[in-house]
């Protein structure tokens, strides 16, 4: 049963109850009925529905005595009473303003009506981006159906999804997850882990979870429900109230900021603890938990197609285990899109270093970690530039450990190899001969590497510099230009893990001149103490144009 | 002839005179008051789950209670017939399935509604549900808590429509709004109950 039909056999089911099924709609309702258990299943409940109604709600109103209070409260319903004014035997003199009233309850009650269809024909809920995230026919940014229906379930193993509700709140699912939308500003967390921010208009905004529901009174809370059901609360900013759903219990506690409460199957009673913001990836807030906003203390040229700058000490977020869930793109001039680097799998994040080398910290690579940045537009002319310490004695089988790889083809990659050697180049395929290809011996120092390989498929040459040296030339005729995912610390296929230590990546889409990649080398250099008589580099190939 | 009118009592009341009647007549197979007693305990006990199962084959509730009305006459007939170490509810939705079918072919109202081979596979699917107690008693009380949670105006077209038994033309009058987004809403906060309630089944 697909979308559309459950959609439709809920309609007909609708008329149905309603006794205004025609003919030809019984016969559609018994095809799509027909031989499909989920459907039928779907039409069961949904009569049962009906039933429960009709037997909780009817009263036989001939015999019940309508106290004044029940009748302030149907007067309050917005029902037509002039049935009711005769069988309960109201004074005549009372009638006609109870008939004005009830009158006057009812153009309000309808009123009130036409409002909610109003707030109704807008959206209920819709993904606004997904990062790395295994639901639907693309992993990353914005599908192109994003509008969720009340009832829509969404699961899925991998990654994070936003979530905006139609009153405002925004909710971060995170893989594994099962959620379901409930309305538009309401939300059910079968299991998993989600951070929800709520503006001061969606004040009321809760999520049900199979043994507690969290009710936001404010701003930001995170939930988790285990496999086993228990369920926790985090409370980031503001206040938000969990209400217990375990058995009959209906217990209430209201929690602040940095709080925490877990409710358990096993436990008798419920735990409060210290929140644990690490605990949620939060895509919204990298701010909040990045280090001090220092400045890059290195000077980029302008209007050069910055397009991604990864930073060690800057816009990053960091698991209970301090290990990095996000590097942020640090936004500098025209680098206005955030296209951060993401590791949402536990197991393969990288370890962010406090205080490396020269006070400042490094994302270590263990061989086996990476990071993913959101898919991003590199052009036929590229300039990366990378500060990097790698340790190639650790690389897995003596393979070469891929500082970046653009995940084409084409793939644009710098990589170290396991005896020391640097490369760069722009490939096809796996087997063909790189483009631009250069590669260097490094000096093997306990010291890190600033590098920059400027490509240019458009002027047909390619440059690779070391610690603010060029080392060589070659050609480049081969077009990088693709829209990708950019792999750092690993390539695409989990092979060609680095070992050591990243402290910047910088990616112009442009060629950047000679001039400007020794000046930048030289900030960088000076940025993590680096001095030039570290520097011995030897070309070893690389076809070296003439006239340069 | 036993008449189930919607209260327990009424129908003890109506077993009663038939008993005396039968019991004029001087005929061999009259029941004892104990077996009596027994059938309106144990129907008392089993008829809304009855007329769950009838009305998922009939969904119109009017429909629904006549179908129970004849089954309950039937079922009180056959009563010496049922053998007590049997599943009372699954006997008796046997016989409404079958009073079910009766009533849409003689009141060639068919049209109208699934077709047999369809209502079969309900039946079966609504048969399981019914002689699960504890899971009927669940659902009401989930289904409770799910209505709560409605807005104020789902709970307003949900008094007008199942307290005051009005019908989508009327709330449509009523509101000044058109029909079909009457139907529109009412299918909605339906859908919405479902998954709340299964949601609350879940736990």
């Amino acid at each position: 049963m697909n979308r559309a039909d459950e959609s439709r056999i809920h309609a007909l089911i609708a008329r149905l109850c309603d006794a205004e099924l025609t003919e030809a709609e019984a016969e559609e309702l018994s095809r799509l009925l027909n031989h499909d258990p989920q459907a039928i299943q779907e039409y069961v409940d949904l009569t049962a529905i009906e039933f429960h109604l009709h037997r909780k709600m009817w009263v036989p109103l001939q015999t019940s005595v309508v106290s004044e209070h029940q009748l302030q409260q149907i007067l309050s319903m917005g029902a037509r009473s002039d049935s009711l004014v005769q069988r309960n035997s109201f004074p005549s003199r009372h009638r006609k303003s109870l008939f004005v009233a009830v009158a006057a309850s009812l153009v309000i009650a309808c009123g009130l009506l036409v409002q909610s269809y109003r707030v109704d024909s807008e959206f209920v809920a819709r993904i606004t981006d997904q990062i790395d995230c295994s639901w639907g026919e693309s992993r990353w940014g914005k599908p192109r159906l994003d509008v969720l229906q009340e009832g829509r379930v969404i699961e899925f193993e991998l990654g994070l999804m936003s979530v905006e509700f139609g009153k405002g709140a925004e909710v971060v699912l995170e893989g594994p997850v099962r959620f379901e939308v409930i309305d538009n500003n309401r939300g059910y967390l079968r299991s998993g882990k989600l951070t929800a921010n709520v503006p001061r208009q969606a004040t009321g905004f809760s999520i049900e979870m199979p043994l507690a529901e969290a009710i936001d009174l404010g701003t930001s809370f995170g939930a988790y429900v285990n496999s086993q059901g228990d369920c926790e609360t985090h409370v980031f900013e503001g206040k938000v109230v969990v209400q217990s759903r375990r058995g009959g219990d209906s217990q209430q506690w209201q929690l602040g900021a940095t709080q925490a409460l877990r409710i358990s199957k096993q436990e008798l009673d419920p735990q409060q603890f210290a929140a644990q913001p690490a605990a949620f990836s939060n895509p919204t807030n990298l701010s909040a938990v990045a280090q001090n906003n220092v400045s890059p203390e290195v000077s980029l040229p302008a209007n050069r197609g910055l397009t991604l700058w990864l930073e060690a000490s800057q816009r990053i977020q960091v698991d209970s285990a301090g290990r990095l869930t996000c590097w942020g793109d640090i936004s500098h001039g025209d680098n206005t899109v955030a296209d951060n680097a993401w590791q949402l799998d536990v197991n393969s994040r990288p370890q962010w270093i406090p205080n490396e080398i020269a006070g400042r910290p490094a994302v270590r690579f263990n061989g086996s970690s990476c990071l993913v940045t959101s898919p991003l537009a590199s052009g036929e002319d590229i300039t990366v530039m990378c500060v990097f310490h790698g340790q190639p004695q650790d690389f897995p089988n003596r393979r070469a450990g891929q500082l970046i790889n653009f995940n084409g083809p084409p793939s644009l990659i710098l990589e170290q190899s396991w005896d020391n050697q640097f490369l760069g180049g722009v490939g096809l395929d796996p087997v063909q001969n790189l483009s631009g290809r250069l590669e260097v011996s490094l000096p093997s120092e306990e010291r890190p590497i600033v590098c920059a390989y400027a490509y240019s498929s458009t002027t047909n040459r390619s440059a690779l510099y070391v610690n603010g040296e060029l080392v060589g030339k070659s050609l480049a005729p081969v077009s990088p230009a693709i829209f990708s995912t950019k792999f750092i610390g690993q390539a695409s296929g989990q092979n060609h893990g680095f070992v050591g230590d990243i402290h910047e990546i910088m990616l112009f889409n442009s060629e950047l001149s000679a001039e400007e990649c020794i000046h930048i080398s030289s900030d960088l250099m000076a940025k993590y103490g680096i001095t030039q008589k570290d520097s011995e580099p030897r070309v070893l190939s690389g076809l070296v144009p003439e006239e340069e | 002839m036993p008449r189930f009118l919607g209260n327990p009592s009424i129908f003890v009341r109506d077993v009663m005179e038939e008993e005396r009647q039968v019991d004029a007549l001087g005929r061999d197979k009259l029941m004892d008051t104990s077996s009596t007693e027994e059938f309106v305990r144990v129907y008392s006990k089993s008829q809304h789950r009855i007329m769950r199962f009838i009305q998922c084959l009939v969904p119109k509730y009017s429909e629904a209670e006549d179908v129970l009305q004849e089954t309950s006459a039937i079922l009180w007939r056959k009563w010496p017939e049922f053998q007590r170490d049997k599943d009372f509810v699954k006997w008796a939705c046997g016989i409404a399935r079958l009073e079910v079918f009766r009533m849409l072919r003689q009141n060639k109202k068919s049209g109208q509604y699934l077709n047999e081979d369809v209502l079969n596979q309900v039946a079966e699917a609504a048969l399981s549900e019914a002689v699960e107690t504890d899971r009927f008693a669940a659902g009401e009380a989930a289904l409770k808590n799910c209505i709560q949670e409605l807005a104020q105006t789902e709970k307003r077209v949900l008094t007008l429509r199942y307290q005051y038994d009005k019908t989508i033309v009327e709330i449509a009058e009523e509101c000044n709004r058109p029909k079909s987004s009457i139907h529109d809403l009412l299918a909605k906060i339906r859908a919405r109950l479902m998954r709340c309630v299964r949601r609350r089944l879940e736990t």
